[in-house]
C-alpha cells in the first residue's frame, strides 16, 4: 500500500517509480479492489486516468486484444504474417544466401565443362576416379541437382539414387496421365451396375451396338452369335468397333444414331434370337434362317457388301422415325466398314437383309408379334397411350417449352420403358429368390427403391407416392384392403397366376 | 397429377413383370412398381429434356431420349 499511494498522488515519470512499481496491470486491479472496499469508484478512476504510462499500457493491451480477435485487420495493416510464413522465411534466407549458392544451377546445366558433375556420371566404371573427385569437391550438391535437369545422362549411367528419384517423378506424371483412361473404364463398369454381375442383360450397356441387335433376349443373341460359323470374327469385329469408338470422337455420334436404328430393327430381330433356342416361337426361326442364308450369299460377293449396307441405310428413313439421323449414321458407318471389311462383312448384311425386306412392316409387326421373356413366358406389349400419359405428366414438371411428345419420341420412350420393366422384373425376381419366395412382395420393391436411392433418409415410399401417384392409387397403397377379403383375393389371384404359369411353360 | 379414369393398365404391367421375373406378384407390389416406373419416367424425361435443351431443340426429341435412356436405366438398376 505504501508504494501505491504515492503513485496515485503524484503521477510522475520518475525512474524510481518504474523500478519499484510492478507493471500497471497489477496496480489497476488493486485500485479497483480498494475502490470497492471504500465504496468510491470515482476516485479510483480519477487516479487511473492521468498516468500516461497506464494509458500507453492499456492502449497496447487493447491493441493486442483487437489484434487477437481480428487477425485479418492486423494482417492487412502490416504484412507480418505473410513475411512470417515458412516460404517467406525461406525466401529471405535464399536472398541472403543467393550469391553463395549461385554456382549450382550452372553446374547442372553444363556438366561437360567442369569435372564437377561429369566425372560422377561417366566414371562409374572405375571407382577410383570417382573417389578422387569426391575428395576434391563436395559431391552432394551435384547429386541432388543432377537427376532433375539431365535425364539423358542418367539413362546412360548406373548412378542409382539420383535416377531413382527422377524415375519416380516420371511415374507420377504417367499415373496422372493414365487416370482419365481408368476413369472411362470405370464408367463403363458403373453403367453395368456392379463388377460381379456379368449378366448377359448387362451387356447392352457395354456395347451400344448390341442394343440395336438384342433387345429383350440377350442370351438369345449370344447364342446366335455362337451359332454363326465365324464366331471368332464376330467377336473381333465387336472389339474393333469398341476401340474405334473410344478413339474417335466422330464415331461417337454415329453410335448414338445407331441405337435408334437398332430400336426399330431389334423388334424384329430380337424375337428371332430366342426362337432358335426355344422351340416356342415358330415364325421367327424361318426369318433368322433366311437372314443367315442371305448373309452367306453376300459374303460371297465382297464388293457388294458396301452396297447392301447402304441399301439398308436407305431403308432406314423409309422405315419410320428420324430420317436424317439415320442417314448420317449410315454414312459414318460406311467409312468404318470399309476400313476393316473382312471382319465386318458378315454381321452387317446379316442385319441389313431383313430390314430391306420388311422395313415398313416392322412397326406393325412389333405390335402384333409375341414377346417372350427369357423365362419363356409370353407377355403383352406396353400400351403406348399409357407410356405417353406418364411421360407427359413427367414432361410438365420438366419445364420444356414444348410439352408435346412426338411419335418417334414416344417410340423411344416405349422402348426405354420396356427395357426398364425387363430390368425391374429381373431385379425383383432376384430379390424374391434371395428371400426364398415365389412371389414378389412389396418389401422387394422397397428394397429395390432403396438400392436405387429413391427411398432414403430424405424420402419415404409414402412421400414419393404422395407426390407422384393419383389419389386412388395412393389410398390403395396406404390402407390395404381389409384382411379377410384381401387374403381371399390374393389367394385366388395366386392360384390363377400359377395356373397361367403352368399353362405357358 | 390427373391421370385418366384408369390410373394405369394394372393387369398389363403385372403380366409384364411376371413374365420377366418368373414370379408372382403380391397385391400391393404392383402399385409400388408403378410408382417406381413413374419415378423412372420422370428422371428419364428430365435428363432427355436437358439433353434436348442443350442441343437447342424445343420439344423432347427421340434422340435425346435415346441418349438419356442408358443412364436412366443404369440409375434404376437394383
Amino acid at each position: 500500500m505504501n508504494n501505491t499511494t504515492p503513485t496515485a498522488k503524484t503521477p510522475s515519470r520518475t525512474p524510481n517509480r518504474r523500478l519499484v512499481h510492478t507493471p500497471l496491470d497489477r496496480s489497476a486491479p488493486r485500485e479497483l479492489r480498494n475502490s470497492i472496499r471504500r465504496g468510491t469508484p470515482g476516485s479510483a478512476s480519477q487516479r487511473n486516468a492521468p498516468t500516461p504510462h497506464a494509458k500507453a499500457a492499456r492502449r497496447a493491451l487493447n491493441q493486442r486484444r483487437t489484434a487477437m480477435f481480428t487477425p485479418g485487420k492486423n494482417r492487412r495493416r502490416s504484412l507480418m504474417q505473410q513475411r512470417e510464413t515458412p516460404l517467406g522465411i525461406l525466401r529471405t534466407l535464399g536472398k541472403v544466401l543467393a550469391p553463395v549458392s549461385q554456382p549450382i544451377a550452372s553446374s547442372s546445366s553444363s556438366p561437360n565443362e567442369k569435372s564437377h558433375i561429369a566425372p560422377i556420371d561417366e566414371d562409374d566404371d572405375d571407382e577410383l576416379d570417382y573417389d578422387s573427385d569426391s575428395d576434391d569437391e563436395p559431391i552432394n550438391p551435384p547429386e541432388l541437382t543432377l537427376p532433375i535437369d539431365i535425364p539423358d545422362d542418367d539413362s546412360d549411367d548406373d548412378l542409382h539414387p539420383p535416377r531413382l528419384s527422377g524415375l519416380e517423378d516420371e511415374n507420377f506424371t504417367v499415373q496422372s496421365v493414365e487416370l482419365p483412361r481408368r476413369f472411362t473404364n470405370d464408367q463403363s463398369r458403373l453403367s453395368r451396375g456392379s463388377f460381379g454381375s456379368a449378366r448377359v442383360s448387362d451387356a447392352f450397356n457395354e456395347f451400344s451396338d448390341d442394343i440395336g441387335q438384342q433387345s429383350d433376349f440377350f442370351p438369345g443373341l449370344l447364342e446366335n452369335l455362337q451359332v454363326q460359323p465365324a464366331e471368332d470374327d464376330s467377336t473381333l469385329e465387336r472389339f474393333d468397333a469398341d476401340q474405334t469408338r473410344g478413339l474417335t470422337v466422330g464415331l461417337d455420334h454415329d453410335f448414338n444414331f445407331e441405337i435408334p436404328a437398332g430400336v426399330e430393327e431389334q423388334t424384329t430381330f430380337l424375337m428371332s434370337e430366342p426362337g432358335e433356342d426355344l422351340p416356342q416361337t415358330s415364325p421367327i426361326i424361318e426369318r433368322s434362317v433366311t437372314e443367315a442364308t442371305g448373309a452367306e450369299a453376300q459374303q460371297g460377293l465382297v464388293g457388294d457388301v458396301g452396297l447392301g449396307y447402304s441399301d439398308s441405310d436407305n431403308g432406314g428413313p423409309g422405315f419410320d422415325t428420324g430420317g436424317f439421323d439415320f442417314d448420317a449414321g449410315g454414312i459414318d458407318d460406311h467409312s468404318s466398314i470399309i476400313e476393316d471389311e473382312p471382319t465386318r462383312v458378315e454381321p452387317e448384311p446379316f442385319r441389313a437383309a431383313p430390314d430391306t425386306a420388311r422395313a415398313k412392316a416392322s412397326l406393325k409387326a412389333r405390335r402384333k408379334k409375341k414377346r417372350i421373356s427369357r423365362h419363356g413366358i409370353e407377355y403383352p406389349a406396353l400400351p403406348t397411350s399409357f407410356v405417353k400419359r406418364v411421360a407427359q405428366t413427367a414432361l410438365q414438371s420438366s419445364g420444356l417449352s414444348n410439352p408435346r411428345v412426338s411419335a418417334d419420341t414416344l417410340e423411344a420412350l416405349t422402348q426405354a420403358s420396356e427395357w426398364f420393366f425387363e430390368q425391374l422384373g429381373d431385379d425383383l425376381g432376384a430379390y424374391a429368390d434371395h428371400a426364398k419366395r415365389k412371389t414378389i412382395e412389396e418389401s422387394d420393391v422397397v428394397t429395390l427403391m432403396k438400392r436405387q436411392r429413391q427411398i432414403g433418409s430424405r424420402s419415404t415410399m409414402f412421400s414419393l407416392a404422395q407426390r407422384h401417384l393419383p389419389r386412388e392409387l395412393l389410398q390403395e397403397l396406404r390402407m390395404p384392403v381389409p384382411q379377410p377379403t384381401k387374403q381371399r383375393r390374393a389367394k385366388r389371384a395366386r392360384e390363377d397366376d400359377e395356373e397361367e404359369v403352368t399353362e405357358v411353360t | 397429377m390427373a391421370l385418366g379414369k384408369k390410373a394405369y393398365p394394372k393387369a398389363t404391367v403385372k403380366k409384364i413383370i411376371k413374365a420377366h421375373s418368373n414370379h408372382n406378384l403380391k397385391k400391393n407390389a404392383d402399385v409400388t412398381i408403378f410408382l417406381n416406373y413413374v419415378l423412372f419416367m420422370e428422371s428419364l424425361v428430365k435428363e432427355a429434356a436437358i439433353q434436348s435443351k442443350k442441343s437447342g431443340e424445343r420439344g423432347l426429341s427421340a434422340r435425346s431420349v435415346k441418349k438419356a435412356t442408358r443412364d436412366a436405366l443404369a440409375k434404376f438398376k437394383g
